[in-house]
């Protein structure tokens, strides 16, 4: 069906009626629009039309420096944003051929599985809410709430993070962070266990998502379906095994792989994705190099130190560790370099040292300086990671100077979308919303 | 002839050089503070250390001859190390001044920090205090803290101005750069111990704090101050306008050439380009108090309204036509302006001479007495294109401005057509003034405001040198090639296209407005210049056919 043709197409089935079910619909998804033929109830042919949040990602990023793309990464699938920063900065890592510290890699595991649990509990907990179930919706955001609180703790931000950076990541966790962590996770089993409760078993929750918007296996590979989406048909595919990256290869954990590709396969595969993320963070706590560090007596502050050594006066400060503000812990210099290779040409030094040597400020001034910076070789270089939806890789041509010439995002649920009018074909108005809420559309990435 | 491998590669040099000039020529980088080309060797700071196969030591590139057989690496982790503790030390006492320091973003410390050092500091004493930013001249700034102490600054005073005003002063880790005790820095040459020093000990006071390095853009061109034709480069910035009053051209620096300046510019020159972006003619302008009155308008002010390209060019035209109509073509004088383009004057003659027949065209004003010149690169002759215009209008030869304005007496003169001179200041306004009042048409064709400008009855505005392009020829018979930084100010149009224009306007045939191509149509009718093109005369010039000059140059 063609949407610009949708007159011509009904005057062969007169009694069929076009319905719009347009951008901006009481659903919770993002704005997208479908517009679908129904023979009554039940939809015979649908075409969707995206681009509504179009907001030129890859434009933007032909007009930043590498590190000020991180940014428009974190609008890309915004509900699981630590997953974009930390696949694009891979692939500039790839073209500068630097390899991150091992704490780092354990630390980017940490975060993605983090942003993969709020991003799965986003996407059931609104397709759940749509059936009917706003009890399930509102624990679901409460225990989105606990991992809210640690991912501003470590960057900052709950959404708009752009915790990574080319080489390494912002900043090193904070000191209590796996205590933290594992009693937020105790929070969020037991309200996992309530919405399972809740919903698996439950009868009306079963007849509206088994034996709808189910797609077969070979047609999920022709369709490059990939995540949980793909995992539900039986394909065993993530890019976790299949390539790995950071600490994946050293951790411990299952692939939930489903068995009818239908939406209650969708929503089981996710809820057990969410139990193996916690497993692997707990893991990641546990081998992760580099303990807490013995902390002096911190009686100096930043503003003082600069002071100090505009004066020449450093013979009291160098070396000493600062007293920084909440939102630069773990910019201290011995925490920062646990995270971030000793790399000049790509990573600005630690404050305490381009605050108190002349070294590390010509360093920070050359990095940040208009037409320097970070500049990889001529070349071009694509990497995939697992997002909470499936393979999002990133394709970046660099021509030398410090601006990309060209960034490509590879959107997961780009997909899933073209082959919506497939999954709902034959089936009931009312089944379009669950097997539109088990995609996991998020615009953001969808359009870029 | 002694052929040398550098890095693998094989290299033949000339006699006498050293390997850092043999590294030059095969494009090699290595890095130095002290050696300068234009300045003898010292061999101080030792940042240009190569190892030299059978030389048990490391040797400095820059002082060691370039002999047969040599096998020279620069690029061993033993050079490495070595330039990386060179500036470790070089890096001790240098303050933390790179957010306010005008030399960041071409700062051979950062640079050469990034590309061959990268250390991390191991200083954890105080650094040595020192006098901060003061001035010790009228146009340059020393801040002894940032010195490295490669002594460019007092060798380029002691031997090249020979005035000798730097020294180091005090030894160890308190040696300090300083004006000898009762001088100042102030010779007039001043200016490029700036663009020689390193780091930012020595700064510009002109462009202190005006713009940060990284947003200007350069254009290369030829300093129009003198007949010298020293060449330059034009750092300009059309973005932020607002950071700079509106001004859009920053700074000027000099370029090399070893025929005519060296790597050196004077003072006058240097800093002598605010009149680009300052008091410029907004747009065309005509007097619209009922100019053209025979006997004059004495009594009438000059009220210059502004009006459109084609009316007042048309109006140009019609004025021209009319007074040749009726008083014949001796009734018309054009001033030509030795600040013309080759290109420029030869449109000029080609409309005015050859088309309408127009004699009277004199460019000559004696240089003033006063005007400064030296040994080294002022010539008192002001102006850029004088051997130009003795080359294209040779028939002026001898002839001066004054005996134009000597007949204005008589009032013959009926349409005087001025090309950039300031005549009324050049003669004196009590003897000029009424003189230029009794023409009838006083057309000013120019850039800048000024009181010829001022009384004319129509004024058209031109491009200034760095808007346009075209050729001058320096006194040498010299041509060289200058390019446009920036686009024409405001409305005015480059001489070129108000010379196009005002043909068109008369119906006349004229030549392009193409710089390129009235080059050309330029070389092919003056045997001068005849076998030039802009192509071999290069971003370093070419000599004229006849390099001996017309007429002595100062």
């Amino acid at each position: 069906m063609n949407i610009d043709k949708a007159e011509h197409v009904l005057a062969d089935a007169p009694g069929n009626m076009m319905l719009n079910m347009g951008p901006s619909h009481p659903a919770m998804h993002g704005v997208i629009r479908i517009v679908l033929e129904l023979e009554g109830e039940l939809v015979k042919k649908a075409d969707l039309e995206i681009g509504y949040l179009h907001r030129a990602f890859e434009k933007h990023s032909e007009t930043s420096t590498y590190t000020q793309v991180f940014p428009w990464t974190d609008r890309l699938n915004y509900v699981s944003p630590m997953i974009n920063n930390f696949g694009y900065a891979m692939c500039v890592e790839k073209l500068l051929d630097i390899k991150v510290t091992e704490r780092c890699e354990y630390v980017r595991v940490i975060m993605s599985e983090i942003s993969r649990i709020s991003d799965h509990l986003t996407c059931i907990g609104a397709s759940t809410m749509e059936l009917g179930a706003f009890t399930v919706f509102l624990y679901m955001m409460k225990a989105r709430e606990y991992l809210y609180e640690l991912i501003e703790d470590v960057s900052g931000a709950r959404v708009t993070v752009s915790y990574a950076r080319i080489g390494g990541v912002k900043a090193d966790l904070p000191d209590n962070f796996g205590d933290r962590c594992r009693d937020s996770f105790k929070k969020i089993r037991e309200i996992l266990k309530e919405c399972d409760g809740l919903l698996t078993h439950n009868r009306i929750f079963m007849d509206r998502m088994q034996g709808i918007g189910g797609i077969s296996k070979e047609d999920a590979i022709a369709y490059a379906f990939s995540g949980p989406m793909l995992r539900a048909c039986g394909v065993p595919y993530d890019v976790r095994r299949a390539y790995p990256y950071h600490a994946y290869d050293e951790l411990d954990f299952e692939i939930p792989v489903g068995e009818k590709g239908d939406n209650f396969d969708r929503y089981l595969v996710r809820m057990e994705e969410m139990q193996q993320s916690m497993r692997i963070v707990e893991q990641a706590l546990v081998k992760m190099p580099g303990g807490p560090v013995n902390i002096d007596a911190k009686d100096i502050a930043p503003a003082d130190t600069v002071d100090e050594a505009k004066m020449g006066r450093i013979s009291g400060i160098c070396g000493r560790t600062v007293d920084v503000s909440p939102n630069l812990e773990g910019q201290e210099g011995d925490k920062y370099y646990r995270v971030n290779p000793d790399v000049k040409s790509v990573i600005i030094p630690p404050k305490q040292d381009s605050y108190t040597s002349i070294e590390g400020l010509m360093n920070h001034f050359k990095l940040v300086m208009y037409g320097h910076g970070i500049r990889p070789p001529k070349g071009e270089a694509y990497t995939c990671v697992e997002g909470g939806n499936g393979e999002l890789g990133f394709y970046i041509v660099s021509d030398g100077s410090d601006i990309p010439y060209r960034v490509r995002v590879r959107a997961p649920c780009f997909a899933f979308v073209a082959a919506f009018p497939k999954l709902i074909e034959g089936a009931m108005v009312a089944d379009i919303i669950p097997s539109f809420g088990s995609i996991n559309m998020i615009a953001g990435e969808l359009d870029h | 002839m002694p052929t040398l491998k550098i890095d693998g590669h094989e290299v033949t040099v000339e006699k006498d050089r050293t390997v850092i000039q043999a590294c030059e020529q095969l494009g090699i980088d290595v890095p130095r503070y002290c050696y300068h080309p234009g300045l003898k060797v010292v061999g101080s700071c030792r940042m240009c250390l190569v190892d030299v196969e059978k030389m048990p030591k490391m040797q400095i590139a820059c002082n060691t001859p370039a002999n047969d057989d040599m096998v020279v690496w620069t690029h061993t982790d033993k050079v490495k190390e070595a330039r990386r503790s060179v500036l470790e030390f070089l890096l001790l006492n240098h303050p933390l001044d790179c957010p306010v320091c005008d030399r960041a973003g071409e700062c051979e410390l950062q640079n050469y920090y990034m590309q061959h050092a990268q250390h991390n500091s191991r200083l954890t004493e105080d650094k040595n205090k020192k006098l901060k930013a003061f001035p010790i001249g009228p146009r340059v700034m020393l801040d002894q803290e940032r010195c490295v102490l490669c002594s460019r600054c007092v060798r380029f005073t002691s031997d090249v101005t020979k005035t000798g005003e730097l020294g180091i002063f005090n030894r160890g880790t308190w040696s300090e750069i300083n004006v000898v005790p009762g001088k100042e820095l102030n010779n007039n040459y001043s200016g490029n111990v700036v663009d020689i020093c390193p780091v930012g000990a020595l700064l510009d006071r002109d462009f202190r704090y005006k713009m940060s390095v990284w947003y200007l853009k350069e254009s290369v061109s030829v300093c129009p101050g003198c007949s010298n034709g020293c060449n330059i480069k034009i750092n300009y910035n059309l973005d932020r306008s607002y950071k700079i009053e509106g001004r859009r051209i920053l700074r000027l620096k000099p370029r090399f050439n070893d025929q005519v300046n060296g790597y050196w510019m004077c003072d006058e020159g240097r800093y002598n380009y605010g009149w680009i972006d300052i008091a410029r003619i907004p747009g065309p302008l005509q007097n619209a108090a009922g100019s053209e009155t025979p006997g004059g308008r004495a009594s009438l002010p000059a009220n210059l309204v502004a009006v459109e390209w084609s009316a007042v060019l048309a109006h140009v035209a019609e004025r021209l036509k009319a007074t040749i109509d009726t008083h014949g073509k001796e009734s018309v004088a054009v001033i030509v302006s030795p600040q013309m383009t080759n290109e420029e004057l030869f449109a000029a003659r080609r409309l005015f001479y050859e088309s309408l027949g127009i004699a009277e065209m004199p460019f000559l004003i004696p240089p003033n007495p006063k005007a400064v010149s030296d040994n080294m690169l002022l010539k008192k002759d002001k102006n850029p294109n004088t051997r130009g215009a003795e080359l294209i209008f040779p028939e002026q030869k001898g002839r001066l401005v004054k005996s134009v304005m000597d007949s204005l007496v008589s009032g013959e003169i009926k349409f005087l057509y001025v090309f950039h001179s300031n005549v009324l200041e050049d003669f004196g306004a009590a003897w000029a003034g009424p003189l230029l009042d009794q023409v009838e048409t006083l057309v000013y064709h120019g850039s800048n405001v000024n009181p010829t400008m001022e009384r004319a009855h129509v004024v058209l505005p031109a491009a200034v040198y760095a808007e346009k392009e075209g050729t001058f020829t320096n006194h040498q018979g010299r041509v060289q090639r200058i390019f446009a930084a920036v686009p024409p100010m405001k409305q005015s149009h480059t001489t070129l296209e108000i010379l196009r224009d005002l043909s068109k306007a008369l119906n006349l045939v004229s030549v392009s407005p193409e710089a390129s191509e009235a080059f050309g149509a330029l070389a092919s009718s003056n045997p001068a210049y005849s076998g030039l093109t802009y192509a071999n005369i290069g971003l370093s010039g070419k000599l004229v056919n006849q390099p001996e000059p017309a007429v002595a140059a100062d």
